[in-house]
């Protein structure tokens, strides 16, 4: 399996990163805003995407459309600091599976990777 | 700009801290920004807010309470390009976890970060902006908010 991090910020990246391990990702990439994140996919075709909202250059629910445009069955898990209501359900709504609040937890972010790994 | 909004922003920078640094920070009572008060510390992240309000709100912190936090989100080294980081993605959560109570109206761009000693970004001359001091583990920063309604003057 595959995982492509999604995240303006270096530290979040990273954190993502190392509180995966324990699901076994053969292979991790990393990209810091939704325009290299469509990029990645397109090359990389991972099977799970974490996906920052606000970040420069293309936002992650413009990158969310552009991945389920080309790939349909992309399955993305939303991590975002947005907390209102509306912004998680437009999310789910434009086809991500999951949508994790940050900040985030090693406990949070297991619970959602492996909610997604079971879909 | 409202007593109710200060307190959601007391509440989400109290609550980041609770939730990432295994220890929380205490907020203290917020105080009118006055003339000779300065936004300036090591780190300063200035979201910039528009929708219903508009505005600013900035996370300003030193180096050391950044070091200090950088191992409880797994950093072993404490540089100024992850304290500058850090600080982006504080001021970032803090905003964007304040949408629960304000709503998507409250868009929030991406941070943009000053590092001391840049100079530190002034507020329009009539805005009235508050300032929300926090320490943690001894560490002081603060958290200013400076908003007005869309149809107002500043």
């Amino acid at each position: 399996m595959k995982l492509l991090i999604v995240d303006d910020s270096l530290i979040v990246r990273r954190a993502i990163e190392r509180n995966v391990s324990w699901a076994g990702f053969a292979e991790i990439r990393l990209a810091s805003n939704g325009r290299r994140a469509l990029e990645e996919y397109r090359e990389f075709r991972p099977d799970v995407v974490t996906m920052d909202i606000t970040m420069p250059e293309m936002d992650g629910l413009t990158a969310v459309d552009a991945i389920l445009r080309e790939d349909p069955a992309a399955r993305i898990l939303i991590v975002s600091a947005l907390a209102d209501k509306s912004t998680a359900v437009e999310a789910i709504k434009r086809g991500a599976q999951g949508f994790l609040l940050k900040p985030i937890t090693p406990e949070s972010l297991r619970d959602a990777v492996a909610e997604l790994l079971e879909t | 700009m409202d007593e109710a909004i200060l307190r959601v922003f007391s509440v989400c920078a109290a609550g980041y801290f609770t939730r990432v640094a295994l220890g929380p920070a205490t907020v203290g009572t917020p105080y009118l920004q006055s003339d000779g008060d300065s936004v300036a510390a090591d780190f300063t992240a200035v979201i910039g807010i528009t929708g219903k309000r508009r505005g600013v709100v900035c996370f300003a912190a030193p180096r050391a309470l950044l070091q200090a936090l950088l191992p409880a989100m797994g950093e072993a080294n404490g540089t100024d390009a992850l304290c500058a980081d850090l600080a982006g993605e504080i001021a970032n959560t803090l905003a964007g976890n304040a949408r629960a109570e304000l709503g998507a109206t409250f868009m929030i761009s991406v941070p943009v970060v000053i590092a001391a000693p840049q100079p530190v970004p002034t507020f329009p001359r009539d805005s009235i902006c508050y300032v929300l001091p926090l320490v943690w583990q001894g560490h002081r920063a603060a958290v200013w908010v400076a908003l007005h309604q869309a149809d107002e003057t500043p």
